[in-house]
């Protein structure tokens, strides 16, 4: 809501400046976003009435003008069409700057232009070049135009929570700094309407269901003259952020803002039967509205109708074929009250928020359309002359009674933390109008006026309280609770250790949208049957690349590293823990957490004493089977799997204790085209809920052990085919009890060893618990493990 | 005899000054101080002396046997620190080149902001809890006292799902949810992603992080939030950090309150940080409302209760003057490595 200082000044005395009002404002709640400083683009400009007017002989459309200016008179050739003698206007004397450039004297023939009679566009107040500004009579000639009031003006742009409807209007907004400033609330000019003959029979309103339309006031003016409105009118329509279009709509839109009550005009000769019905929109129905789209009307939607066809949507816009124009003559100006979910409803179903849609959607004050009715006829008939028939037409089911609500200022002192006074409420309270019924002091008792629907519980008026006395009258201090330190959830421990040990081998964290692009499952070469492929959609995504909900980290990954290769930042080596959402079958999209991980370069960077390490599946492997035994999984079993997104023979399926964990491998040559990225790259991909079920617990420790070790070396001879681990499995079978660890040190392939074969190297530790190994007891049990080794593998040892 | 003696320490002293390395040293020993040298000849020659001149040769001897010692000590001592000094110089490295590359993951400035702010909280009592982020209408609006057509809704641009469920626009169910399955008084707080239909810019992303909270208690006061708040903001942001609450509008909360802290550039003077306003906004906050208790069967003429809730990105932006949001998302590692 845009909110004109000088405005507000009409309805409540203000000792603030603007920014000080803003501050005061803001901090009760009425949020002031913005003051904008409005102030004249020119100089050198003042009044000046025309005295006399002399058309120019050889330029047709052109005349000479006597203006006085004060005690100055001025000549200027001008050649605007409403040029009348008499008229206030706006000359820029020589020297004046307007926003065009600067103003001289001229000579033209024989005589001097000394002035320019300036148009709202060339002053910079407006849009308007038609013809020279039309200043309001009360002015005095002379007076320099930027000392005029509402020329220079700050505007208050305050962001009204959707409770307040009331303060969607000068009014309201002076209402609640009266009552925050403790001055009186100033009443708008004494409504003048001259009546003419009866209303009678000519115009006619039918509410259907007043459960959608509870009030609807009516008014016809007869015999006005459409034409454009004065300029103190459209300035402030203008700093309110309303277009002006005519007299009769620019007073029903001034009211608006003054009075936060949306009104609405109808040419009255184009209503069919000259008579509105306020009804449901008729399967089928449509309208034009007056912003020209045509407009098909959803079945439920309130519409004003004449006899024939809807001729505005209620509360929203109206039809443009009863809207008012140059040939109007009878008005029917309508004031009505609507029911605000039905506005909301409607505004939703045909995508339309409007100045009207926004205030009847919070709610109207159900006692104002009379009063703003009389305010608008009264203002159009100032404007565009005619007469308001004698009579209103005011339907509704019943009188508003004001809702009563209890407050006890016990209660309050509760919520706000410091002692509330019986007093306290009901001084305070009523500063907003509410009044106090009767009733004990412990519950006192208001009422509460028709502007406020946002008042109904106790807690409410608790809340105007605290507002109107100041959020920094409430102390602060830490609240008297039992102690308590509740234990850490896996959900942040586990992560935390997670990030514990790849950020330790040099891994970055990221964070990646949780959206996915349709063309992602493309780049990543999905068969259409793969489950990534089944993402839940939003029906309604920002754009195109956010419409699904992600299956799966990779794609989100795989762009940052692209991202960042772009931006020649290498290595990437990140990972992120993050949720997934993916369906079976037709099921709704289901929720888990996912880490995943992607090498794309060596874990710890080169430098001029290091070439740059190799980095291989066997990186991202060694990185998996650290963060598996640091976060308790049990040994991960890789086993060889085919997958698209990865390469033949280089990606494996992960499991740990018999649970699937993910897969890890080289990503393919075909995927890292489709990112245009030439490095190799290792991506994982896991399951969280493992990682999980497997946190908890203090670990147990284990006796140091007191006796040497003693080391043995073997290398094992195999064929070429047989996996590793093979191997592996029949070291753990056969393995002695004397055999504290072992580890691969060496795989060899060539000359030491027969065609076809390889060569596995172990080094082996033997240890007991309980007393120094001799060599002949290692030497017996080492060559009865190598025995079992080579009748179970058929290997040889060299 | 004695001359003899005299002459031979003066012989071994010379010797001993021109050794060169180890190897000459232990000749020279073995020469002068050895089983058959020349001084362990001369002493056992002290037997054929006259008896009334033995103890004085002995002892003279004797004597210069043991300075000989300590001068061949000297030497070996001398030798030692040359060839540690010619091992050095060999060794000696340019310092000025640089270190090596070692190089540690950095936590997402994201996370990192979070499990800060979690830990202040966790330290005042507040246990965390966690939802789903793809929520139900009636836990992310309904139960919150955002009915269906409240235009409320219209404050949160929601992405819907086909099965009706949302994106959640808050972390506020999480509150619900923990409150069904929990009996008063109780003190958590949730962390998470939430959701907007927002095109991405400066100050906007379609997805963010919020953090929030809330304790109920059969006395708790907007006096106790105020209270926590401050504790929070002046451990996050450094303890000259002033608060203010202004009245505000959520419909989960009444009263609600917007809370600014002293702008963390100018302390309240005004910079272009704060729009000259010397306070920048960072949570908002408030009292249950009554119906957010009906809702989950707590009695509220029994219970009282505050919330409040903050964007763990504008912290994160004000904490380390990051002026655009879309960069926690764009997961640039030039970025990331600055935290
Ligand atoms: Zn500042």
């Amino acid at each position: 809501m845009k909110v004109s200082y000088n405005w507000l000044r009409e309805f409540v005395e203000i000792e603030l400046d603007p920014e000080a009002l803003a501050e005061r404002l803001t901090l009760s709640g009425a949020e002031v976003e913005r003051v904008e400083k409005v102030t004249p683009a020119f100089s050198g400009v003042v009044v000046a009435r025309v005295a006399a007017i002399d058309p120019d002989p050889k330029k047709p459309g052109w005349s000479w003008c006597r203006v006085e200016a004060g005690d100055r008179e001025l000549t200027a050739l001008c050649a605007a069409p409403n040029l009348a003698v008499g008229l206030l206007t706006a000359a820029a004397l020589p020297g004046a700057v307007l926003p065009g450039g600067r103003v001289e004297a001229k000579k033209m023939g024989e005589r001097i232009s000394e002035a320019v009679l300036c148009s709202e566009q060339e002053l910079g107040l407006g849009d308007d070049e038609g013809g020279v500004i039309e200043l309001p009579p009360s002015l005095a000639p002379g007076q320099p135009l930027a000392e005029v009031p509402g020329i220079v003006d700050s505007v208050l742009e305050i962001d009204v929570t959707p409770n307040r409807p009331d303060l969607l209007s000068i009014r309201g907004v002076a209402r609640d700094i009266a009552a925050l400033t403790g001055r009186a609330l100033l009443a708008p000019g004494k409504i003048i309407l001259p009546e003419g003959p009866e209303i009678g029979e000519e115009a006619g309103v039918t509410v259907e269901d007043y459960s959608l339309c509870p009030r609807y006031c009516a008014r016809l003016i007869r015999g006005v003259r459409v034409g454009p409105s004065p300029f103190p009118i459209r300035r402030r329509l203008r700093l309110g952020g309303i277009k002006p279009v005519n007299n009769v709509v620019d007073a029903t839109n001034y009211l608006l803002l003054e009075l936060g009550h949306p009104l609405h005009a109808f040419d009255h000769a184009a209503l069919k039967g000259g008579e509105v019905i306020v009804r449901a929109a008729r399967e089928g129905e449509s309208i034009v509205t007056i912003d020209g789209s045509e407009r098909v009307l959803p079945a439920e939607t309130l519409v004003i109708a004449d006899r024939e066809k809807p001729v505005a949507v209620a509360g929203v816009m109206g039809g443009l074929y009863s809207e008012i124009g140059e040939g109007t003559a009878n008005v029917l100006l309508e004031s009505a009250v609507f029911n605000p979910v039905s506005i909301r409803r409607t505004g939703r179903a045909l995508g339309m928020s409007t100045e009207a849609s926004r205030r009847f959607e919070r709610g109207a004050d159900p006692e104002i359309p009379p009063f703003a009715l009389d305010r608008a006829a009264a203002l159009i008939v100032e404007l565009a002359g005619g007469r308001a028939a004698r009579g209103v037409i005011d339907r509704k089911q019943e009188d508003f009674s004001p809702p009563a609500v209890i407050i006890r200022p016990e209660q309050a002192g509760r919520l706000l933390g410091y002692p509330v006074s019986p007093d306290l409420v009901k001084k305070t309270l009523s500063r907003l109008g509410l009044d106090h019924l009767e009733g004990d002091q412990d519950r006192l008792r208001f009422s509460i006026p028709p502007w406020r629907p946002d008042l109904t519980r106790e807690v409410d008026l608790v809340e105007e309280l605290a507002r109107l006395t100041g959020f920094d009258r409430i102390p602060a201090h830490l609240p008297t609770a039992e102690m308590s330190s509740p234990p850490d959830p896996p959900e942040r421990m586990v992560p935390e250790a997670v990030r514990e040990v790849l950020l330790g081998l040099g891994l970055d964290e990221v964070i990646t949208y949780s959206f996915l692009d349709p063309k992602s499952l493309d780049r990543l070469g999905l068969e259409p049957d793969n489950p990534l492929r089944r993402a839940g959609r939003i029906t309604n995504p920002v754009n195109k690349e956010q419409c699904l909900l992600r299956t799966t980290l990779i794609p989100g990954l795989l762009e940052v590293l692209s991202g960042n290769y772009n931006r020649k930042v290498m290595p990437v080596n990140i990972f992120e823990w993050g949720a997934v959402f993916g369906r079976e079958n037709s099921s709704p999209p289901r929720e888990r957490m996912l880490l995943s991980l992607l090498i794309s370069g060596p874990a710890v960077r080169p430098d001029w004493r290091r070439p740059e390490p190799e980095t291989d599946f066997f990186t991202l492997k060694g990185i998996l089977e650290l963060l598996g035994g640091r976060l308790r999984l049990g040994p991960l079993v890789f086993s060889p799997r085919e997958d698209l997104i990865f390469q033949s023979g280089q990606c494996a399926r992960i499991e740990a204790d018999g649970v699937l964990l993910g897969v890890a491998g080289k990503v393919s040559a075909r995927v890292l085209e489709a990112y245009s990225i030439s490095a190799p790259v290792f991506l994982a991909e896991l399951e969280a809920g493992p990682f999980l079920a497997a946190a908890g617990g203090a670990l147990p420790f284990r006796k140091l052990d007191q006796y040497p070790a003693v080391r043995r070396d073997m290398a094992l001879v195999v064929d070429e085919s047989l996996p590793y681990r093979t191997v592996g499995e029949a070291l753990e079978r056969h393995r002695p009890e004397l055999l504290e660890d072992y580890e691969l040190f060496d795989l060899y392939r060539g000359s030491q060893v027969s065609e076809g074969k390889k060569s596995f190297a172990f080094r082996l530790n033997y240890r007991s618990r309980y007393d120094t190994l001799c060599e002949a007891t290692v030497n017996k049990v080492h060559q009865e493990f190598q025995d079992a080794l080579i009748s179970e593998l058929g290997c040889s040892f060299r | 005899m004695e001359e003899e003696l005299q002459l031979l320490t003066r012989e071994a002293r010379s010797a001993l000054e021109s050794v060169a390395d180890g190897e000459g040293l232990e000749s020279l020993r073995v020469s002068y101080l050895g089983r058959k040298g020349r001084i362990t000849a001369l002493i056992r020659s002290v037997g054929a002396l006259p008896a009334e001149d033995r103890p004085r040769m002995g002892q003279a001897a004797n004597r210069l046997k043991k300075e000989l010692e300590l001068e061949f000590e000297k030497a070996e001592g001398r030798l030692r620190e040359a060839a540690e000094r010619r091992k050095t110089s060999r060794e000696a490295v340019d310092v000025t080149l640089p270190g090596l590359a070692l190089s540690r993951g950095r936590r997402h400035p994201i996370t990192a902001t979070l499990e800060e702010v979690i830990d202040i909280f966790s330290g005042l009592g507040f246990a965390l809890e966690s939802g789903p982020e793809i929520e139900t209408e009636y836990y992310n609006f309904d139960a919150l006292n955002m009915p269906a057509d409240h235009p409320a809704r219209d404050m949160q641009d929601t992405l819907y799902l086909e099965d009706g469920r949302v994106l959640r626009t808050h972390t506020s169910p999480v509150q619900i949810r923990t409150m069904e399955k929990t009996e008063p008084p109780l003190r958590m707080i949730c962390a998470g992603k939430a959701f907007r239909a927002d095109t991405a810019d400066a100050s906007h992303s379609p997805m963010f992080h919020q953090l929030e909270g809330l304790m109920v208690d059969r006395v708790v006061s907007l006096a106790d939030l105020k209270g926590v708040l401050t504790v929070f903001a002046r451990r996050l942001f450094g303890e000259e950090t002033r608060l203010r609450f202004r009245p505000s509008f959520f419909p989960f909360t009444e009263p609600s309150a917007e809370v600014d802290i002293s702008c963390v550039v100018c302390s309240g003077t005004g910079c272009s940080l704060c729009s000259r306003r010397g306070w920048l906004e960072i949570l908002g906050a408030g009292m249950v409302d009554p119906e957010v208790f009906r809702a989950v069967g707590y009695d509220p003429e029994e219970w009282t209760g505050f919330a409040f809730g903050m964007g763990i990105e504008r912290i994160a932006m004000l904490k380390h003057g990051i002026d655009d949001i879309r960069l926690f998302y764009d997961n640039d590692l030039r970025f990331l490595h600055q935290f």
